[in-house]
């Protein structure tokens, strides 16, 4: 047996034990359901604030919904409200499942999860009511930032206490990748919030804060954790190990090495060290993301089995090749040369959504879809819708993604050429921005797919939970074996819950 | 895997680094940033924003401006002209000089002729070294080039200076609007910048900014109109009722008109369009080249715009019940400078009579914020400007006032100008 085989996980490792799942079904679902509410909240607003640019005049007269505050609330609600509970959930299932022990303490998590779903609902509240901190992925104001640091610390430690009590000793790439998103969320979120809100630093060191912070939120932890998952779901779906073992940890040392370097633009009004060390940093990162591709196709391709046709397998592949392509776009956008055209243009919102969306929310999709079925153990209610949300996601990302990178181009193009007057280059970039609405709204359609999935789960979790506890305590009368059996199930979930 | 310690303490270390990076490091190159001496000038830069638009940064952030505007002007490089001032004595050395330096310069050069044009900096500075060698004396210009600058979005490019003041800093990352570095400069104009956040398209045709109806207020017209209501275009005017812009609106446009990207660093050197300000370059450059009464006024004009026409409004007019209008004002048309020299150094504080009104305010003082040569220029732009016909001012009465009244002066009041004479 190769290293590889050994440290790869195969059937072995997703344990009959139910008990490991079982332990997981309250914090997952709570930490789900409220991404998956977020999800649609901020697929609302971003379609709120794309329908500005065919009618600018749009619930204009409302304070709340004026531009400036639904698009960084659309954004936060998906980066703050999905992607990071979605991560998070994931990655206590996959610490139980490779380290074979079931979760200690589900009701910490649990509570961790409320908790974090407030901050993110006091923080959208705060953004949409004028209270937003001005910085760029950090809008959240600092009522709504405090509580999202504090359940975000409860969810880590507890991840990190259940990681050193695993069973299964052995690490697997996985690992590497949570274990190192998990503590860095961490150190950036509170350096960004002290040195920006707290007690800011002066002039354009926010700028320099803010940049770093963002990319390291938005490429290096979503990178990681969703990079974390593909690598364990990708050699499970396609019954092939990992290939390979080191060359995994060539592309996880070299994405915290050089990944969390990028971030300053170019032209960035900072000391020209800062932007020409990201640019430098950022050509390195081809480095990781090649390795990261190459990883994936070696592992996908030549596996004869393709489980779930359209389902799980299908997001993390076009996940994991939305990461490789959004990564090159960053990486593009650090040279110079590119981003003279392509800076403040609708390049980088395309580039962001790719990342957001086409990379870490449909890898998340994927992991949700396979596990929560059996965490719950029930299936999910509409099997069939799940394939429908995979090709309205992918049809919705191409056709956001596509048309904004495009416009942004010609947008850029148009920019650089001050004959050609502003209110034109603007203009020409109109039809890609409507064309970007129709992606959206498909978005939209398949994240209420997916809620619709979850809650419906949920629902019939709970109303098996009802009867079963209805059925003990109706049942003083019935045999002693079958309410025997019936206390015993519902002692169980106790155990789970406490 | 035996090492797993080892992975995660490099990892640890990895990540550390890029905290140490653009953390910890741009803090301790930048965080105790001072304000710089403008090139050629006594002054420094930046100054604070005066407090209205202090407020309307803030609603600058609370709208989300920043979604759609940049405030940051990108440059490219700088192109160069060598203008000869002063031919000296030996005007033939000079002339061989300059044709040394330029063969295309045709016949007999005279003063501010361009030497040369589009140069690059290393060229300029040693063809000065040759003017100035045969004795003659030469400025440099420096023109910031790119498409931001060509459209007018500021002279130069943006630099860490600009953002001094700034909390919340927000350059912003997407143009769907034009970028608002140099906004003040561009559309000075307070009630412009109103009704444009009243309704975009009755001021620029196809804009796809959202029209900002809730700052505004729309009141019954009663006994007495409020002065502030805007003056909107018939076809946006309601029945009976006035516009009125609320106070976040009238500091976000406060804001916006204190905008500007025009003066000259020591990192980002660039020459005025008519030599107004100071010239940039080295030491070659003469200060204050063409004085005279045309430069005084222009550079009084600029200062103007950017300080006093904040609040006195570019028109001099002022805002009724508010700001007392400067032109046709007796205070500015005194015979002496006196009075209106120790009201811009001190400021002034309580009640005043202007143009047979009674007024009561508070104006900051300027002493600190402008150097003598300054404002004796926007002095004489303001006794000479809107009908007023008054004398210029000197660099050394505004000093001599200074002297006068010692260093940290408290605001004036009226009744003590009165007994100032004129």
């Amino acid at each position: 047996m190769t290293v590889n085989e050994m440290k790869t996980p195969d059937a072995r490792t997703e344990t009959p034990d139910s008990r490991v799942d079982a332990s997981l079904r309250v914090p997952l679902l709570a930490l789900f359901g409220g991404a998956a509410f977020w999800l649609v909240a901020g697929s609302v607003l971003a379609m709120i604030a794309s329908i500005k640019f065919h009618a600018p005049a749009f619930l204009a007269a409302c304070s709340w919904l004026t531009y400036g505050r639904v698009q960084p609330a659309a954004d936060d609600a998906l980066l703050y409200g999905f992607c990071i509970p979605a991560g998070l959930g994931v990655a206590l299932w996959l610490f139980a499942q490779l380290g074979q022990a079931p979760l200690r303490g589900a009701i910490v998590p649990v509570v961790a999860a409320k908790l974090w779903h407030l901050g993110v609902l006091i923080g959208l509240a705060g953004i949409l009511s004028g209270n937003s901190t001005g910085f760029a992925w950090l809008e959240f104001p600092r009522a709504g930032s405090v509580v999202l640091f504090f359940a975000y610390l409860l969810l880590a430690l507890w991840a990190m206490i259940n990681f050193a009590a695993r069973h299964e000793r052995a690490l697997f790439p996985s690992h590497w990748f949570l274990v190192a998103a998990l503590f860095w969320f961490l150190w950036i979120y509170s350096t960004a919030n002290l040195f920006l809100v707290a007690c800011p630093v002066r002039g354009v060191v926010q700028f320099a804060i803010n940049s770093w912070f963002a990319n390291n939120l938005l490429f290096v932890w979503l990178a990681l954790v969703g990079i974390g998952a593909a690598f364990y779901f990708l050699p499970k779906f396609s019954g092939r190990p990992l290939q390979s073992y080191y060359l995994s940890l060539f592309a996880f040392g070299t994405l915290v090495l050089f990944g969390t370097w990028c971030g300053i633009p170019p032209g960035a009004p900072l000391p020209a060290w800062m932007p020409a060390l990201s640019s430098v940093a950022a050509t390195l990162t081809v480095v990781p993301v090649l390795a990261i591709g190459v990883i994936a196709w070696q592992t996908v391709c030549g596996s004869n089995h393709c489980k779930l046709k359209g389902g799980s397998f299908c997001f993390i592949r076009f996940g994991t090749l939305s990461f490789v392509l959004s990564s090159l776009m960053l990486i593009a956008t650090a040279c110079p040369r590119i981003s003279r055209v392509t800076e403040f243009t609708w390049f980088g919102p395309a580039q962001t959504q790719l990342q957001l969306y086409g990379f870490f929310a449909m890898t998340m999709f994927g992991a949700i879809y396979h596990l929560l079925p059996r965490v719950v153990g029930f299936d999910w209610p509409f099997p069939k819708l799940a394939r429908v949300h995979f090709w309205l996601s992918l049809s919705g990302v191409l056709l956001l993604v596509l048309p904004l990178a495009i416009g942004g181009v010609v947008q850029g193009l148009k920019l650089n050429h001050p004959e050609i007057g502003f209110m034109d280059a603007l203009k020409a970039t109109l039809p890609f921005l409507r064309v970007s609405t129709i992606g959206l709204m498909l978005l939209l359609f398949g994240n209420l797919l997916f809620a619709l999935n979850i809650f419906g789960l949920a629902f019939v979790w709970e109303k098996a939970l009802v009867k079963k506890v209805f059925a003990a305590v109706t049942a003083p009368l019935e045999t002693e074996g079958e309410a025997g059996s019936a206390s015993a199930s519902l002692r169980r979930d106790k155990e789970v819950w406490t | 895997m035996k090492n797993g310690a080892l992975v995660f303490l490099a990892a640890f270390v990895a990540l550390g680094g890029s905290w140490c990076g653009f953390v910890l490091a741009p803090q301790l190159q930048l965080g105790g940033m001072k304000q710089t001496i403008i090139l050629n000038s006594s002054e420094v830069y930046p100054v604070g924003r005066p407090g209205g638009a202090n407020l309307g940064l803030q609603a600058y952030r609370a709208n989300g401006c920043a979604a759609c505007h940049t405030k940051q002007v990108r440059q490219d490089g700088v192109a160069c002209d060598l203008i000869l001032i002063n031919a000296g004595t030996n005007r033939m050395a000079v002339q061989t000089a300059a044709l040394a330096v330029n063969p295309a310069l045709a016949g007999l050069i005279g003063s501010r002729q361009t030497i040369l044009h589009n140069a690059s900096k290393a060229d300029v500075d040693a063809a000065g070294g040759k003017i100035s060698a045969a004795g003659g004396k030469a400025e440099i210009s420096v023109i910031a080039t790119g498409p931001d600058i060509a459209r007018g979005w500021g002279l130069r490019g943006s630099v860490a200076e600009d953002f001094l003041y700034d909390n919340p800093v927000q350059p912003g990352s997407l143009r769907a609007g034009p970028d608002l570095a140099d906004e003040g400069t561009r559309l000075p104009d307070i009630n412009w910048q109103l009704v444009h956040l009243y309704a975009p398209r009755s001021l620029i045709e196809g804009s796809m900014m959202p029209p900002y109806r809730y700052l505004f207020e729309v009141r019954k017209i009663g006994r007495k109109p409020s002065p502030e209501a805007l003056m909107l275009p018939p076809d946006l005017a309601v029945a009976g009722c006035e516009i009125v812009p609320t106070p976040e609106a009238k500091e976000l446009a406060e804001y916006l008109l204190s905008l500007r990207v025009d003066t000259s660093l020591p990192d980002a050197p660039v020459t005025p369009p008519g030599g107004s300000r100071a010239a940039a370059g080295g030491e070659l450059t003469s200060s204050q080249t063409g004085a005279g009464e045309d430069a005084m006024f222009a550079r009084g004009r600029a200062v103007y715009g950017s300080l006093c026409g904040l609040c006195h409004g570019n028109d001099g007019l002022g805002k009724p019940g508010q700001v007392p209008p400067l032109a046709g004002s007796e205070w500015v048309n005194a015979k002496g400078v006196q009075r209106l020299a120790r009201i811009s150094l001190a400021g002034l504080n309580g009640r005043i009579q202007v143009g047979g009104r009674d007024w009561n305010l508070s104006m900051a003082a300027m002493g600190a914020a402008l150097s003598d040569a300054d404002l004796a220029d926007v002095l004489t732009y303001v006794r000479q400007s809107w009908g007023n016909q008054a004398g210029a001012v000197t660099a050394d009465e505004v000093l001599a006032v200074r002297a006068a009244i010692g260093a940290r002066p408290q605001p004036m009041t009226g009744d003590q100008l009165k007994s100032v004479s004129e």
